[in-house]
């Protein structure tokens, strides 16, 4: 028997491969033909092919459960999410426009913090930031670039809007599951690579090298490049390993790395000590230095920030990048694009109410059962509200959270995810919600966007939770040329 | 290459090259006993001593001590000289390691891992515990077989054949050591004809060297000529002398070796002057315990130079 499509719910909200009328969108045309003229025994089959691909490769991720760290396979579903190339190239763009005005705001914010002064943001946002790091002002990195890796994670709602949700300039993650997606996808579906024009996503890594070994500060064109890890108990040690070894690079833990006494940063090796030139960090920036931020880091190298300051290392993020992960700092990012840019931003935000103003927090409090409150600095999907399948004490435990620190909360109304199929262990198809993260490189001159990205999916019936440190899954994510003129 | 690398990759080799042993081990000695006469009560007291734990606990239990060698020999995951042990921490180690090998060793470490996992406990029973044992023996052997046909001979190599050759080394000095238990002394010359030297054969399918012994020794099984083979023949790729002489071929091509390179020479003319006749009447556990902490001091040179940094 066949994948049975007549009873699939395609108008719950906006779905990814169907219209409303039951009817496959046209670049996922093709996929749903193929996947039609499989009888259910070859779509199980698909489908271990692809587990046994996952625990094979050991693509995995840790969980920290009760004191012991497991590794998890990584949950994964057959059926790609598609996107029209034309679509896709609309949205890079307006990617591309974000991460030049999120470097314009670091910049800006290091240096004359011209925005305050404009009252385009308050300074009261500023003032209150957890990730605004003192030590940095006056620092200008090369290019002047501060956030060279943003991952932006984009949703659509039941209109078929697609809204930037937040940016991550901290340490994003995700990449590595990227192109360990589409690896999955080419052995499961060989013969729909040949027939589907889709747009390839495996030249992230060298674009990531070119990215980092423009910022060595010597002449020359072999830098020593090293990406610093917090090491193999955190969830995104698979990526550091992976990227490390796709760029050829030295995966690198804190004492392996020391400043000596000339400000410059060195590495132990066999053959002794080895000047280092760029370091593509994955530690948080408190924990990169235990002279200048957290005095108990064991993930960090005494004196970076001193080379970093004097010039002689590059450390992509930059410290303090991360002033602008902030989601208050976030709603200002429309208004940032007008400042420096001149321009309208090309992708929407989520509409959004920042507690800090009065008014908007008097407004989130009346309506904290139809509303997703946000705390301004966590991430992983922890410490939110989503007020419709909150209880009513967990509603007014968050009222009292949110009038004790107005600042640190913001509040977006609940959006309805759009959905795509998922295959299950029986061989029927139901709806799940997703978002997609891409990545954006950002070098002189010009920013690189992933062709696609990351698509995670709320593996749980009705969940908007894609995290996968909370049960999301994830999809290969197709941007297809449909051969249509844009 | 990172200090740090080099040392994982260095104990990584070890970690591998001593579950395969430890497993051969076991399952040569289980063999042995099936053999010997009933009234002959060796049990499983003498394979756990050369681990370097005593065997007083266990050698009072009723089934020989097989349960607990086996656990302790084999399946516990807390016991630092079991299989299961190694293979656990050579992953982990591998986690970190896995930019410098080919990606099939991760796959194979990882599909060993996970089929130990399902069925290792089944080591405890006899009918299904050579399975277990042949698994372990072969999975390590398959990505001894990567590590050897399809890895670049870079430094990440160099300081994967030096753990596999010292530890290797130190496996078999501690192989032999089993026929220096007092539980074993049965007198050659005295034994009925069928197992006298049986002990020796033990040794030799527990190092995997029956063969190649059997073609280098062209005809009896005797004690001294068995620890010629082992320590000193310059072919027999798990003899001491061998191992040490792939060690100092590394150490050679390694940056800052004047050190370790000294060590392991000294130790390697010491095996090289050993007369193995003088052995067998009583001192070979002594000189196997002295060759053991010359690898140690090898090992701490190893230590100082490359992997502290």
């Amino acid at each position: 028997m066949a994948l049975d499509w007549q009873h699939y719910p395609a108008d719950l909200t906006y779905d990814e491969l169907f219209a409303a009328d039951g009817k496959p969108r046209a670049a996922a045309a093709a996929l749903i033909t193929y996947l039609q003229g499989k009888t259910q025994d070859e779509l199980e089959q698909h489908r271990i092919a692809a587990e046994l691909a996952i625990r094979v490769m050991g693509i995995s991720f840790t969980v920290y459960t009760e004191g012991q760290n497991v590794d998890r396979a990584w949950p994964f579903d057959v059926i790609p999410r598609v996107i029209d190339s034309r679509e896709w190239a609309h949205t890079a763009e307006g990617l591309r426009q974000r991460a030049r005005a999120l470097n314009h705001f670091i910049a800006d914010i290091y240096a004359d913090q011209r925005i305050l002064k404009a009252g385009v943001v308050p300074p009261e946002v500023l003032a209150d930031s957890v990730n605004f790091r003192p030590q940095c002002v006056g620092h200008r990195p090369p290019g002047d670039l501060w956030a060279h890796i943003c991952g932006s994670d984009l949703v659509r709602d039941d209109s078929g809007t697609l809204y930037v949700l937040e940016d991550n300039l901290r340490v994003p993650s995700g990449v590595s599951y990227m192109v360990e997606n589409r690896m999955i996808s080419k052995r499961v579906f060989p013969e729909l690579f040949k027939a589907i024009n889709i747009l390839p996503v495996d030249d992230y890594a060298t674009q990531l090298f070119e990215t980092l070994a423009d910022l060595s500060p010597r002449q020359g064109d072999d830098p020593t490049i090293v990406l610093l890890t917090p090491g193999i108990y955190n969830s995104a040690y698979f990526e550091h390993a992976w990227l490390a070894q796709q760029m050829g690079i030295e995966l690198v833990v804190g004492p392996d790395l020391y400043v000596d006494t000339d400000d410059c940063l060195y590495m132990r090796t066999v053959q002794g000590a080895t000047r280092v030139d760029v370091v593509y960090r994955r530690v948080d920036d408190l924990f990169i230095d235990p002279e200048v931020f957290r005095e108990d880091s064991m993930l960090g190298v005494h004196g970076l920030m001193r080379a970093w300051l004097k010039g002689n290392v590059a450390i992509a993020n930059a410290p303090g990048a991360g002033v602008a992960d902030d989601k208050v700092i976030y709603s200002y990012v429309p208004d940032m694009i007008k400042y420096y840019l001149g321009e309208e931003a090309k992708l929407p935000n989520v509409p959004s109410f920042r507690c800090m103003n009065r008014k908007e927090c008097d407004h989130v409090l009346a309506n904290l059962d139809s509303l997703v409150v946000k705390p301004a600095n966590e991430s992983g999907g922890y410490g939110m509200l989503i007020g419709p399948r909150a209880t009513a004490e967990e509603r007014t435990q968050f009222a009292e959270l949110i009038r004790a620190n107005p600042r640190n909360y913001m509040a977006q109304p609940t959006l309805s995810l759009s959905t795509a199929p998922i295959l299950m262990a029986d061989g029927s198809v139901e709806p799940r919600h997703l978002d997609l993260r891409p990545f954006i490189l950002s070098r002189a001159g010009h920013e690189e966007v992933t062709m696609g990205g990351l698509t995670r999916v709320a593996m749980v019936r009705g969940s908007l939770v894609v995290n996968s440190s909370q049960g999301g899954g994830a999809k290969d994510t197709w941007v297809v040329d449909t051969g249509g003129k844009a | 290459m990172l200090s740090r690398v080099a040392d994982d990759l260095y104990w990584f080799a070890r970690y591998l090259r001593r579950a395969e042993n430890t497993a051969r081990l076991v399952s040569a000695h289980g063999h042995f006993l099936l053999d010997l006469p009933r009234e002959v009560e060796v049990g499983w007291g003498p394979i756990v001593a050369v681990t370097g734990k005593p065997l007083l606990e266990i050698e009072l239990e009723a089934d020989g001590g097989e349960h607990a060698a086996i656990e302790r020999l084999v399946v516990d995951l807390t016991s630092p000289v079991s299989a299961f042990y190694c293979i656990h921490h050579a992953r982990g180690l591998l986690r970190t390691l896995r930019d410098r090998v080919p990606r099939d060793v991760w796959e194979r470490l990882n599909g060993l891992h996970y089929r130990l996992q399902i069925e290792g406990s089944s080591a405890h029973n006899r009918l299904s515990r050579q399975r277990v044992l042949d698994r372990v023996i072969d999975g390590c052997m398959s990505i001894n077989g990567l590590l050897n046909t399809a890895m670049s001979r870079d430094l990440a190599h160099r300081f994967l054949s030096l753990g596999q050759s010292i530890e290797q080394a130190d496996m078999t000095s501690r192989i032999i050591d089993v026929r220096s238990s007092p539980l074993l002394d049965i007198d050659d010359a005295t034994a009925p004809s069928p197992f006298r030297n049986s002990q020796w054969m033990a040794v030799l399918h527990s190092l995997s060297a029956y063969h190649m012994y059997r073609r280098y020794g062209r005809g009896r099984i005797t004690g001294t000529r068995v620890l010629r083979f082992l320590l000193q023949n310059p072919d027999f790729p798990r003899s001491m002398s061998f191992c040490l002489k792939v060690a100092r071929a590394e150490l050679r091509a390694l940056p800052i070796n004047d050190v370790p390179l000294r060590h392991c020479e000294r130790l390697l003319g010491r095996i090289q002057d050993l007369d193995p006749l003088a052995l067998v009447t009583g001192k070979l556990h002594q000189v196997m315990n002295d060759l053991q902490a010359g690898l140690a001091d090898l090992d701490v040179s190893l230590t100082h130079h490359y992997f502290k940094g």
